[in-house]
């Protein structure tokens, strides 16, 4: 398998001496599905900025699909994100002022997808979130369930390479995060994309393919995760009665 | 509770200090359009009692060779409160070429109690040989300071009310400090200055026998006000436009950041603020950087307004008013702070009745998600993205759109008005008969007919006179053309010119004041005769209010002395040398007045291009201020933006985008509003003849305001959109 | 399994292959494969305590069937089970046990340990989740994986606490 992503000593410091990525290497093997956990404050959505050009590293390199990204200029980043990334944050951060179906397409249209292609792309991305109907409704009428499948059809209209993902449940109650969770996992599972999603909830890290647990701005261990089988199941069923 | 309204006051302007700066930019300039403004209007309102006031100038002045026993007696005479007397003495001079009168009188002393000149050049004659000149005079000669002449050596140029401007009156006047001559003048201010003929008669009854003459200071106010008309209205128009430009900056800048603080004044209230409170804290705020910027700006105003007051001296013959004066500055404190005041409640109150929770709900998401019409503009007619997304962008908010489009639209109104005032100069100069002359030349030698019809280039003549004449109601002012006025057709776009005698034409408003109609028949009394005329147009007649009758002379039962030749040159024929012709020939000045226009419009463009400049900095200041807080509300959609994938130049160039839609509807509101308005002021300050002169600009003159909005916009939008293009998008999501 | 039974026996006299039918029905795929002998032993056991009863049904040529029936002692006995909470399932624990013993004696690094323990906790989340997957409407077995689930989650936040107090 080629690595999609590769860092190589990644650190980032903040003015005022705030080291919030001290020399971080990871790869991430394409269609491979990584989280990242760890205590609040130890640099997982700094780290996925990095990853995602929208903040620059200190020191250490970024490759990305086998070329080097990290010296790469804003604009360069600009269409690094829309023709290979994928954003997924956890306030979602649709436009107010688009509609669904607008924020969907828009990155499509950035990257040159004709009107005609980003509308049918649009359309099977959100019949298959299961929010086909909401394609004319303003983001702001959702719910966040709602909001967030909207924020991942609108980082997929690109088929990026890798999607980013930070905290995509953290702000949603829990059958909400579970439908959340089911498209992402369709997305890995099915379609083989490549995910890197930073989490704090256990559930939603088990559904990786590798946890890196960082502490204090470095991955401080690493678990790698088996599919379960229906032989596992009666280990799991411990009724007794 | 003070201490929290101070310490939130504080906290919240130096949170964003860059938008505070802003503010105060922006008040600071609109108090420095203010006190400019003001300072010129003061100077505009009357600009001959300022004159008045400021030289003491003589409410009569009588002339004669005159004993000191004379003088005593005339000082003496009832209702006198000041007298003073000097020698004077016409004399000839060569100026230029041409032999020029000059009335030279003694210097007045510096307290002289009556007629004091006010230097405005160099300094006072203080040996024999030196001289003041009168500066219209100088002007109008090309004497200058250090100049020598037959009289002597000119050191220094001065304004006063003893005469109107050269060359309507003449002799040109000229002070040096002795003047040996019979003559005196004597002049006088009285107790009721309206009481000019009481005194007149007076002086006769004093003094029989004795050769008098008199000038009333009526007549000279009469004929400065009347030739300066045109220029103030320009600078009516653009101090009109200026006290908007203020009210509007103040409103679009502060009301903008108000209007963009909903998210914190829901917080307020979340933490217990009452509505009342939050407008307090506000209006507070809002006040206490107004206040430093208005003094700021007023000290500005003070420093800049003499460029402009000076020029305008010039033009209305007045001496250069101060911007100190403490009333006008008071006032543009008042009505800037008022103003600030003003704007920083209403959207404060409107923002303090936003629902809590949705005013905290604001930062995250708004809007409606549905396509503004512009958006769907834009969609249908298959803009590229970034353009779709720029228009989509600059429509979200109603109120912000609103804003900006004012301040856009403010801007080519600005512009429209100054096009419209050049266009009017130049229909004006373009076809003299719009100021009721319609001729090439005017010699002021009734003698001369012959040797004028004798000229190569001279293809029509005839002798003009003006005479007052008795009608219904009074005197009135009347014209006679001599034979031959055929040729010299007035502006009349009521009716016809007159063809035969018999028939006159009038200004419009000699048909207001006896509540005549084109067509009537008019019976006045000349030298005591009836004359009936028949009214058969209504000309263009800038002079008395438009009270002015002209028919052909032969409509007179004897004849009347003519005052001047007039003439038409035949087409091609180099004007100005043929006038040089006449004036060598008849030894008289013959005047063009195409260059009377042309004189009249270089003295107003520095006044016009000032004012216009300030207008259009201030706009400037106030577009900016919008773009910059409207970037600023919206810096989390242009992260994301950025985050799904939108280069700094698309930021850049949706910023723009958006600020051309916004030009583009400005252009289309501001072109008719601006000719709408320029037409409105005219009409409204002059209705004598507003509407008939008024000059509309060309479509080339008025597509000009295209790239000039859209440079506008660019310029405005190159900071705010570097700054979206610029900031950090983890920052910003960050932030959430 | 005495209760399970009694409870079984509340709806109605039943023999035994009945029962264990019934159980593994309500329970479905979560319970593990349940041999006869068990519930046999235990259903003697019950009666032994007087709070079965059972009739002997002739069958032709075989053993009598035997249909088990609650006495009023089994009823008095069911209805305390039911009417009792059941005691907080996890009060002890055996990984927390070998974490303050190994520290003590200095025979394992307790990082490693609890690394090592989270790994394992976090494969068995995953397979739970993977099982959830297949359950079919089962919704007593998604019940009873999202008790597991949230356990497990539990004893993944227990972990991270051990690991910032006893972590070095
Ligand atoms: N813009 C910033 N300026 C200064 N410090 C920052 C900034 N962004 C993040 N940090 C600090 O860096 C560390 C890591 O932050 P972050 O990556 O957001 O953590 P998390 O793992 O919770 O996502 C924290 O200590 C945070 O305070
Ligand atoms: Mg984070």
């Amino acid at each position: 398998m080629e690595p999609v992503i590769v860092t190589r000593g990644l650190t980032r410091e903040y003015e005022g001496g705030v080291r919030a990525l001290a020399g971080i290497d990871v790869s991430v093997e394409e269609g491979e599905f990584v989280a990242v956990t760890g205590p609040s404050g130890c640099g997982k959505s700094t780290l996925l900025n990095l990853l995602g050009g929208l903040d620059r590293p200190t020191a250490g390199e970024i490759e990305l699909g086998g070329r080097r990204v990290d010296g790469f200029s804003e604009a360069r980043w600009a269409h690094v994100r829309r023709d290979e990334l994928g954003f997924v944050f956890q306030f979602f951060n649709l436009i107010g002022n688009l509609s669904v179906a607008d924020n969907v397409e828009l990155p499509g249209l950035l990257a040159g997808l004709s009107a005609r292609e980003a509308r049918v792309r649009r359309g099977e991305l959100l019949e298959s979130l299961g929010i086909g109907e909401l394609a004319d409704a303003s983001p702001t009428r959702l719910s966040g369930g709602q909001q967030q499948r909207v924020a991942i059809a609108r980082a997929l209209i690109n088929r990026p390479k890798v999607l980013l993902a930070d905290e995509p449940t953290g702000a949603l109650d829990s059958a909400s995060a579970r439908e959340v969770m089911a498209v992402l996992r369709e997305a890995h599972d099915e379609r083989g994309q490549t995910i890197v999603l930073v989490t704090h909830d256990a559930r939603v890290a088990a559904r990786a393919d590798r946890v890196l647990a960082m502490r204090d701005g470095a991955v401080a261990h690493e678990t790698r995760l088996e599919q379960g089988d229906a032989t596992s199941v009666s280990r799991l069923m411990q009724l007794e009665v | 509770m003070r201490t929290a309204f101070f310490r939130l006051a504080r906290a919240d302007l130096l949170a964003r200090p860059g938008q505070t700066a802003l503010t105060a930019v922006a008040i600071f300039a609109a108090a420095t359009a203010l006190v400019v403004t003001l300072a010129l209007r003061a100077g505009l309102d009357d600009p001959f009692a300022d004159a008045m006031a400021e030289t003491r100038g003589a409410h009569m002045a009588v002339y004669g060779e005159l004993s000191d026993a004379d003088v005593a007696r005339l000082a003496a005479l009832p209702g006198v409160v000041a007298s003073d007397v000097r020698s004077r003495r016409n004399d000839q001079a060569r100026l230029g070429g041409t032999t020029v009168e000059v009335g030279l009188e003694t210097l007045p002393a510096t307290n002289a109690p009556v007629d004091r000149p006010h230097v405005t050049e160099g300094r006072r004659p203080a040996a024999p040989g030196e001289l003041l000149v009168e500066r219209s005079f100088a002007r109008e000669t090309g004497l200058h300071v250090g100049d020598r002449f037959a009289l002597g050596t000119v050191v220094g140029l001065a304004v006063t009310t003893e005469q109107a401007t050269y060359p309507r009156w003449d002799p040109g006047l000229v002070w040096a400090p002795a003047v040996d001559a019979p003559g005196r003048r004597v002049g006088v201010r009285l107790q009721d200055p309206e009481a000019t003929d009481a005194f007149a008669a007076a002086a006769r009854r004093a003094l029989p026998g004795t050769r008098l003459a008199f000038t009333d200071w009526h007549g000279v106010r009469d004929t400065i006000t009347d030739q300066t008309r045109t220029n103030a209205i320009v600078i009516g128009i653009n101090t009109l436009l200026a006290l908007f430009a203020v009210g509007f900056t103040v409103a679009t800048v502060i009301s903008g950041r108000v209007l963009a603080q909903r998210r914190e004044i829901g917080m307020l209230k979340a933490v217990g603020f009452t509505p009342r409170g939050v407008v307090a804290l506000l209006v507070g705020e809002y006040l206490a950087i107004g206040l430093v910027a208005a003094l700021l700006g007023l000290i500005a105003g003070a420093a800049i307004a003499p460029l402009l007051l000076e020029p305008m001296a010039n033009v209305l013959a007045t001496p250069t008013p101060s911007a100190l004066r403490p009333l006008p500055l008071l006032l543009a404190l008042v009505l800037v702070l008022a103003a600030v005041a003003l704007f920083t409640a209403i959207p404060a109150l409107r923002a303090g009745r936003v629902n809590t929770v949705d005013a905290l709900a604001l930062g995250r998401a708004g809007g409606s998600g549905h396509a503004s019409r512009a958006a769907r503009l834009a969609a249908a007619l298959r803009l590229p993205t970034v353009a779709r997304l720029g228009v989509k962008d600059a429509f979200t908010s109603r109120s912000r759109a609103t804003l900006t489009i004012a301040a856009l639209t403010f801007m080519v109104v600005t512009l429209v008005a100054a096009l419209s005032v050049e266009a009017t100069f130049h229909r004006v100069i373009d076809d003299p008969a719009l100021r009721a002359k319609p001729w090439d030349v005017r010699v002021e030698a009734p003698q001369a007919l012959a040797a004028v019809q004798d000229d190569a280039d001279v293809a029509a003549a005839t002798t003009v006179a003006g005479l007052q004449v008795t009608g219904p109601r009074g005197e009135l002012e009347a014209r006679v053309l001599g034979d031959g006025f055929q040729a010299f057709s007035y502006a009349v776009p009521d009716g016809r010119m007159f063809a035969k005698p018999g028939e006159a034409i009038a200004g419009r408003g000699l048909y207001d004041a006896l509540g005549l109609d084109v067509g009537d028949r008019l019976t006045v009394q000349v030298s005591g005769r009836p004359v009936t005329l028949t009214l058969v147009g209504r000309h263009v007649e800038p002079d008395n209010d438009g009270e002015v009758l002209i028919f052909p002379a032969a409509s007179l039962p004897e004849p009347v002395e003519a005052a001047a030749v007039i003439a038409n040159f035949t087409p091609g024929s180099d004007q100005a040398a043929a006038a040089r012709r006449i004036e060598g020939a008849t030894g008289a000045q013959a005047e063009l007045p195409e260059e009377e226009v042309r004189g009249e419009r270089a003295d107003i463009r520095p006044i016009l291009f000032g004012s216009s400049l300030l207008l259009v900095a201030v706009g400037l200041v106030n577009l900016l201020a919008t773009l910059l807080l409207v970037t600023r509300e919206r810096a989390r959609d242009f992260a994301i933006f950025k985050a799904v994938g939108l280069t700094p130049r698309g930021v850049l160039g949706v910023v723009n985008a958006g600020g051309a839609a916004l030009g583009a509807i400005a252009i289309v509101v501001g072109i008719p509003l601006g000719l709408l308005i320029f037409r409105g002021v005219m009409t409204g300050m002059n209705p004598s003849e507003g509407t008939d002169v008024i000059g509309t600009p060309g479509p080339f003159a008025l597509a000009l305001c295209v790239p000039f909005v859209l440079a506008v916009t660019a310029l405005a939008s190159f900071v705010p959109g570097r700054t979206a293009a610029r900031t950090s998008t983890a920052t910003v999501l960050r932030a959430e | 399994m005495r209760f399970p039974l009694l409870a079984l026996l509340a709806g109605g006299p039943a023999h035994g292959y009945e029962l264990k039918q019934a159980l593994e029905q309500r329970f479905g795929s979560v319970l593990p494969p349940i041999n006869a002998g068990q519930i046999y032993t235990t259903l003697s056991r019950l009666e032994r305590d007087g709070l079965v009863g059972d009739d002997a049904v002739a069958q032709n040529g075989r053993p009598n069937k035997r249909v088990y029936s609650l006495t009023e002692a089994g009823r008095a006995e069911l209805g305390g089970w039911v009417a009792d909470a059941t005691p907080a399932a996890r009060l002890k624990d055996d990984f927390f046990i070998k974490l303050v013993l190994a520290r003590a004696a200095g025979i394992a690094d307790p990082a490693e340990l609890i690394a090592r323990q989270r790994d394992a906790y976090l494969q068995a989340l995953r397979e739970l989740d993977d099982v959830a997957l297949t359950t079919n409407g089962d919704e007593t077995a998604a019940l009873l994986i999202e008790g597991a689930a949230l356990h497990l989650e539990a004893d993944l936040k227990w972990l991270d606490l051990c690991e910032q107090r006893l972590g070095s």
